[in-house]
């Protein structure tokens, strides 16, 4: 999943406006359960 | 006792997660998209330096050893059973997109058992071939793991194979695969293996190659998903995975479980509480549940 900021994660326990490097490490994506360090830029 | 995954299946949805979610609305890669990622993400198996890693098996004891082999084995033997079992969803595909991204995860699998034949040859040190040692590790595995990947697994994939067009044949093969094996399973044995060794400051050539397996399966199972969220619009079809769920959630509960102990007994696993690993793949799996947009099945434990 692309994290976007203003939605946060709610569910995960991140609300929304949290920066992604605001995100605690040991989140996961709720779709694919990757840690917040697997994730990179969005270069789309 | 513990509580097993069932028993959290059972028990439903946990405080932690709120009604306000936005899970269902988040924006999931399509299969074309995780196509793409994959050029990108491309790594080698055979050029891992395992220099570390035999030192460090040499000097693990005789019952880290054995810890460590049984982790090790489910995954030797699993990327090995979906590599062969993977065939009949790469021939039910919908577009060329989808047939692309299928055609990659099979690749990925077969590449996962290669990185693992040969820490199993070089590393753990069993002889013979790659067959020979394959035989080997299924001596570590439990009645639960047969059940799921020689029997569930494989009667997925054969329904697919004879008839390829069958949209309940493939819900089923993603859900079992996708969901439960991957989704649930794998990537809670991959959280704690790695972090096991990465606290240790063990086999890094090991956890390069497991480094890179965790990344291919974070695109298998956002395909997963993917795939059951569209197809989970259909109420027919939700309530099908809801089914599977219900039938597979009692054998996937007991593949955590090690040799000599039971489902529900209270145990480590590389020194993680039962508690935690269970918790672990119960929040995986209830998660992407509601990406999907499926309310978990009502299980009982037993």
């Amino acid at each position: 999943m692309i994290y976007d900021p203003a939605e946060g994660d709610p569910d995960g326990g991140v609300v929304p406006g949290t920066a992604f490097e605001d995100i605690p490490d040991d989140w996961f994506c709720p779709v694919c359960g990757a840690r917040k360090r697997d994730f990179a830029p969005y270069e789309g | 006792m513990t509580k097993t995954l069932l028993d959290l299946t059972a028990q439903g949805d946990v405080g932690t997660m709120t009604d306000e979610s936005k899970l269902a609305s988040v924006q999931l890669m399509n299969p074309q998209q995780l196509y793409e990622l994959w050029e990108k993400q491309n790594w080698i198996s055979q050029t891992i330096d395992l220099t570390k890693d035999k030192q460090d098996w040499a000097d693990f004891t005789q019952e880290e050893r054995e810890n460590m082999a049984w982790n090790l084995s489910s995954f030797f033997v699993g990327e090995e059973r979906v590599t062969t079992q993977f065939t009949g969803l790469v021939a039910a595909y919908d577009d060329q997109s989808e047939d692309a991204f299928l055609t990659t995860q099979q690749v990925d699998e077969a590449r996962h058992a290669q990185h693992f034949n040969r820490f199993y040859e070089q590393v753990v040190g069993y002889d013979g071939t790659f067959d020979k040692r394959l035989e080997r590790a299924r001596e570590d595995l439990n009645e639960a793991f047969l059940v799921l990947f020689d029997e569930h697994l494989v009667d997925a994939c054969r329904r697919l194979l004879d008839d390829p067009r069958d949209v309940e044949a493939k819900v089923d093969f993603v859900t079992t695969y996708h969901l439960v094996i991957e989704g649930t399973l794998a990537l809670t044995g991959q959280y704690y293996i790695t972090d096991y060794c990465e606290q240790h400051d063990v086999l890094p050539g090991f956890v390069e190659g497991f480094r890179n397996i965790s990344r291919d399966e974070h695109r298998h199972v956002a395909y997963g998903t993917w795939f059951l969220k569209e197809r989970c619009q259909d109420p027919a079809i939700a309530a099908r995975v809801q089914d599977k769920l219900v039938e597979l959630l009692p054998v996937a509960a007991g593949v955590f479980v090690p040799p000599g102990m039971q489902l529900g007994d209270s145990y480590e696993i590389l020194g993680y509480s039962s508690d935690d690993v269970n918790a672990f793949a119960f929040t995986a799996l209830s998660r992407r549940l509601k990406v999907i947009g499926v309310e978990l099945p009502a299980v009982a434990a037993a």
